[in-house]
């Protein structure tokens, strides 16, 4: 048996641990939990992420250092999440997509008069929500139908500042859920 | 495009804004912190602290469990030694090659407990006792 040197040891977490703002990224990974659940049960999503730091810690679950420290966490709280969803049905949003975003394959395979109604009809029910999307939010949401995804990109492209992108995306994930209920419903309305 | 295409892409925007995000504690974030956070982030600094002291004592278990291990695989290597001399030092030194270690293999024979014991340390015991277990089941 041959031991895999891209998994990081113990003392290479404490150190990644040490390096990092972990309130901050803790309770961003506890909001992607979140979002990404349906409903708001934050204790749920809270005991979730702690679940995955103490894990990682011991050693049960395995930070294997081709991915960044922050993506391995972000990426187990995705892979957490469909179990949860598996476990508990639907009250829980369906995960379906690739884990690895670079080889999103690309664009319209279909109708492009239909995939602009469609983004038309997302945009409207984007703004039936209370409080709807300020500008900036719907900025970053065509940017993402658009397959912009970094968030630098966005700024650049809309002459906004990176900390306003930042905070938009806060605001704006939090109105997502009906997107995604859209989006995952199989009626063409 | 289908709906679960255009739902990959606002997911991905939603993750690539999470992981191109600076999480670095050399940072200033204390702003971002007081702004987003509400009252949570006392319950995180007590959570992370958990956390931390987990991965502190963790690391001290490991530790110790090596200590164990490494003086058990000292003597059991000088056992086989003993035993084949050539075909275990083949392998051991095999493995010191693949690890990139400075070892004097010439002094195999004369090297302490602790002079292995510091070179085993470094190696993946398993796979070596695996590989010496395997050559004297051939043999």
């Amino acid at each position: 048996m041959k031991s895999d040197k891209n998994i990081a040891t113990p003392k290479e977490i404490l150190d990644e641990l040490e390096s990092h703002n972990l309130v901050l990224l803790f309770h961003d990974l506890v909001t992607y939990a979140l979002n990404q659940m349906k409903g708001n049960d934050v204790v749920s999503a809270e005991k979730l992420v702690g679940d995955i730091f103490e894990k990682t810690v011991t050693g049960v679950r395995k930070w294997n250092k081709s991915y960044s420290f922050k993506s391995f966490l972000f990426l187990a709280v995705k892979s957490l999440i469909s179990q949860y969803n598996d476990q508990y049905g639907g009250k829980v949003m369906s995960i379906d997509y690739e884990v690895k975003l670079e080889n999103f394959s690309g664009l319209d395979s279909g109708n492009s008069v239909e995939t602009e109604a469609l983004k038309v009809k997302l945009s409207k029910r984007l703004s039936e929500n209370i409080p709807p999307p300020d500008e900036i939010e719907g900025m970053i949401f065509e940017s993402w139908m658009d397959e912009m995804k970094k968030p630098q990109y966005i700024a650049d492209f809309w002459k906004l500042d990176i900390k306003e992108v930042y905070k938009g995306i806060k605001r704006l994930e939090r109105k997502l859920n009906p997107i995604r209920e859209l989006l995952n419903s199989k009626s063409n309305e | 495009m289908s709906k679960k295409e255009l739902l990959k892409k606002i997911e991905d925007g939603l993750l690539s804004s999470y992981l191109d995000k600076d999480y670095s504690n050399d940072r200033d974030t204390l702003a971002d912190i007081e702004e987003i956070y509400e009252g949570q982030s006392e319950k995180y600094r007590k959570l992370i602290k958990q956390i931390l002291f987990k991965s502190k004592t963790h690391i001290q278990k490991v530790r110790v469990a090596r200590v164990i291990s490494i003086a058990e695989a000292s003597g059991r290597l000088q056992s086989l030694k003993d035993k084949d001399k050539e075909n275990v030092f083949s392998i051991f030194k095999k493995h010191v090659d693949e690890y990139g270690l400075a070892a004097n293999y010439r002094n195999f024979d004369k090297m302490t407990k602790e002079e292995m014991s510091n070179i085993l340390e470094q190696l993946d015991l398993t796979a070596l006792f695996d590989e010496i277990d395997a050559s004297s089941e051939d043999e």
